[in-house]
């Protein structure tokens, strides 16, 4: 599919100070953490196949700069701020223990400038850099079990941004930081003949503001993103052994760095904070063959805000099942139904209702419709099986599917893509795990099977590009 | 689904369609004084419309879709919930829902609350709804006409009778050159009648499921259950005056399951003739036509109404008391849907 639409991940109360910080720690775990206007650290979660709610971390640590995460294995994870005292606060999590209290861990002689940049290249080594008032770059490193002293990197570049690093390997390091010339610069350590000198990968047509972000999402790629002088999300990438040309994505517009992760060698989560100071989310992922979906808000006055983002994550979860089988959600579009013109289906009680829905409206292009009610009385979802792309079928079947918000987000992604399922052509089976198992109660289960997505894959409304 | 419920419970949560009566009445005491507790006052609407609708069938629903209903702290969809389940579970629910019409602040309630006193058909709904009607927002309006015509209708009574559709707003029959699907009629298969007089038993508009026939309809990749009303046959009949006169239930290709879809009512027009229109529970006529009374059955015609989707359509037959002796179903081409309003990203 590559890129998805922004989705929109919501923030603390009054919005984020700052850029976020992501991670994941394992191909089912990610962790954003931002700085709330309350100079709190705040913390949103992935798991269980689902987004859970901000939770503020209770310690008393005022933050000054925006976090930054990494993780040293699937069961670790630290975040580092600057504090008050304008030193460099580190704290971690681990599976047996939980999150620790923080841990001074000092400033370079100095201070320093802005937020920390962090990455773990393996399991045995941290490396946090910051910004110095002297605008040097300065890393403080972790090896042998011990953080070892602050280091300036006498290189002469004088940077103009915080430094954002990233791995491409247990024996590589890279740092990026933006120069006194508008440009991006980038350095890199192999493990033998140390650090690189800085090379220059100039900047997105029109500049940029702020700094660098960077992540690897396996050994062969790298991508950096800024926020341009347009606002707009820029993106330069490595692959094939060489760096790509600046490229512009199309649509959203940003406030701030970005935040980066990656839950696998072929997916990418870019984090960012929107005009709204909310944080959106959008990822990547090869393009495969998809289902472009048409999001129909049906009663779209009565929604509140957390309708919407359970909708859309709905649709996130979907395609979470679906990737499993090489196939995705593509393009989604939205649109609304007004509660007068819905009338009595804005709340559905039966089949009929829901085929009433879809004889009665349908979006003018080929992508599939997918009626969303806020709650739905004897069922979570009904669809045709296998059903038409002449959506001007009316009257002899259902012409797309319709879903509701039953239950919790867990209910709501699986009822998106076991109807959309049932659209693909897919009926129940017994396999009581399967999306659209357990004959029918599959609700919350995740599991797909290789054949569901061959299947999927065949019906007429599905992209191969 | 919240870390805090029992297994059992969470399971049934999970379920995507209504779970069976019997898997909540074998629940442990404490597991399903957990589910009541969840369908009498959870404060996430989602969580608490999942919990009612598992009390569909038991004891307990009908105290607890009354609750749900007089919530007026809950969530629309909550009432909503409760209308639809009572007017479903408990027959002389239309006491609540009459008392709770008047003052629901929400039109999609308000549109539940008519299509349940529909549903259940009590005389005294018809003076309340007539009362309601020149009050009764405009949104609403049509569809507490169509409901106190269903309940005068049900109940055989004159004066309720729902105006004619306008000759323009009749659609053509299919013709050619247009492509036209033929729909195919058969005696419904073994078990049908009793599998659709027991899925659509709470929406049956007063027709006694298990002596009116049944005839199975093909159309495309749908199939209907035509149920035609065994009382307009018996002596004495009711044709004589406005009447239910079947009920056509679609079948969920998911699950196999039945649900009325359309309701047929008829009156006379005329020493010998009829007006028969079919509409949707929920108000808007789909066809329209007229009929012949005979000593052996009605000879009938019918057409689509226009409306966004409808389909041109030509539907003849006769009935008589065991069925349909004659039937054919021809469409053709369809009118455009109305299109939703896009979202400005």
């Amino acid at each position: 599919m590559g890129w998805s639409a922004w989705i929109p991940m919501s923030a603390p109360s009054g919005g984020i100070v700052g850029h976020p910080a992501s991670v994941a720690r394992s191909d089912g775990i990610t962790n954003i953490y931002v700085r709330g206007t309350d100079n709190a650290l705040w913390q949103r979660a992935y798991f269980g196949v689902q987004w859970h709610g901000w939770g503020r971390h209770g310690d008393s640590m005022q933050l000054t700069s925006s976090p930054a995460v990494a993780s040293m294995g699937i069961d670790h994870e630290h975040v580092f701020v600057r504090g008050a005292d304008g030193h460099l606060h580190q704290k971690f999590w681990k599976a047996a223990s939980g999150w620790s209290p923080y841990f001074d861990l000092g400033a370079p002689p100095g201070g320093f400038k802005g937020s920390p940049a962090t990455v773990s290249r393996n399991s045995q080594v941290a490396n946090v850099y910051v910004r110095g008032n002297d605008d040097a770059l300065w890393q403080l490193p972790w090896f042998n079990s011990i953080w070892h002293p602050w280091a300036r990197h006498n290189d002469g570049m004088v940077l103009a941004s915080d430094p954002t690093a990233g791995s491409m390997g247990p024996n590589h390091e890279h740092v990026f930081v933006r120069g006194t010339d508008g440009n991006v610069h980038h350095k890199f350590w192999q493990a033998g003949p140390g650090w690189s000198g800085y090379f220059n990968l100039g900047a997105p047509s029109g500049g940029f503001r702020g700094g660098p972000s960077t992540i690897s999402r396996n050994p062969q790629v790298a991508n950096v993103y800024v926020r341009g002088n347009d606002d707009g999300l820029w993106q330069l990438a490595w692959y094939d052994n060489s760096w790509h040309p600046w490229g512009r994505h199309a649509d959203g517009a940003i406030t701030a760095e970005v935040a980066l992760a990656s839950t696998s060698a072929q997916r990418e989560q870019v984090f960012a904070r929107g005009l709204d100071t909310n944080v959106w989310q959008r990822w990547w992922v090869p393009r495969i063959p998809t289902i472009d979906v048409n999001l129909i808000s049906v009663g779209r006055d009565n929604f509140t805000a957390a309708n919407i983002e359970q909708m859309l994550n709905s649709l996130t979860a979907t395609g979470q099942i679906y990737c499993q089988a090489d196939f995705n959600v593509g393009t989604v579009r939205r649109y609304v139904i007004s509660a007068a013109d819905a009338g009595a289906l804005e709340i559905i009680d039966s089949a009929a209702e829901a085929e009433q829905l879809t004889d009665g409206w349908t979006v003018p292009n080929a992508a599939l419709d997918v009626f969303v009610v806020r709650s739905m009385n004897g069922a979570d979802g009904w669809s045709a099986v296998g059903g038409p792309c002449d959506k001007n079928a009316g009257g002899s079947v259902m012409t797309g599917t319709v879903v509701s918000l039953n239950g919790d987000l867990g209910n709501s992604g699986n009822t998106f893509a076991h109807e959309i399922g049932h659209y693909l052509g897919l009926d129940h089976i017994a396999d009581a795990d399967n999306f659209i198992g357990n004959n029918g109660s599959s609700n919350s289960n995740t599991r797909i099977l290789a054949w569901q997505g061959d299947l999927m894959k065949k019906h007429c409304m599905v992209v191969h590009i | 689904m919240s870390s805090e419920l029992s297994p059992p419970v969470a399971q049934i949560l999970r379920g995507e369609h209504t779970p069976d009566p019997a898997s909540v009445a074998q629940l442990p005491p404490d597991d399903s004084a957990q589910l009541a507790a969840i369908a009498r006052g959870e404060s996430r609407a989602a969580l608490r419309v999942k919990a009612l609708s598992c009390f569909t069938g038991t004891a307990e629903g009908g105290e607890l879709f009354r609750a749900a209903l007089e919530d007026r702290d809950a969530d629309d969809t909550v009432r909503a919930a409760g209308a639809i389940l009572l007017s479903r579970t408990d027959g002389t629910a239309e006491t609540d829902l009459l008392a709770a019409l008047p003052d629901e602040p929400s039109a999609v309630v308000r549109h539940k609350i008519v299509a349940g006193l529909a549903r259940i058909g009590a005389e005294q709904a018809v003076p309340a709804l007539t009362d309601m009607l020149d009050d009764a927002p405009a949104d609403l309006r049509d569809h507490v006409a169509f409901a106190r015509s269903v309940v005068a209708y049900r109940l055989g009574r004159t004066g309720f009778e729902l105006p004619g559709v306008r000759p323009e707003d009749v659609l053509p029959a299919p013709a050619p050159p247009q492509p036209a699907e033929v729909g195919q009629a058969d005696p419904a298969p073994a078990g049908t009648a009793s599998k659709v007089a027991a899925d659509v038993a709470s929406d049956n508009y007063g027709l006694p499921l298990d002596s009116s026939p049944v005839t199975t309809v093909r159309c495309g990749a749908r199939t209907y259950a035509v149920i035609v009303n065994a009382d307009v046959f018996a002596p004495y009949s009711r044709l004589e005056r406005p009447a239910v006169a079947g009920l056509v239930a679609s079948r969920a290709p998911v699950d196999g399951s039945y649900h009325t879809s359309m309701i047929v009512l008829c009156h006379p027009d005329g020493a010998s003739g009829l007006h028969i229109a079919v509409y949707h529970p929920s108000g808007p006529a789909r066809y329209v036509g007229s009929g012949t009374r005979s000593e052996t059955g009605i000879e009938f015609e019918l057409a689509a109404v226009r409306g966004p989707g409808a389909v041109e359509t030509t539907i003849t037959g006769v009935c008589g008391r065991d069925g349909f002796t004659e039937f054919a179903f021809t469409t053709g081409r369809a009118l455009p849907a109305k299109a939703p309003t896009p979202v400005e990203e």
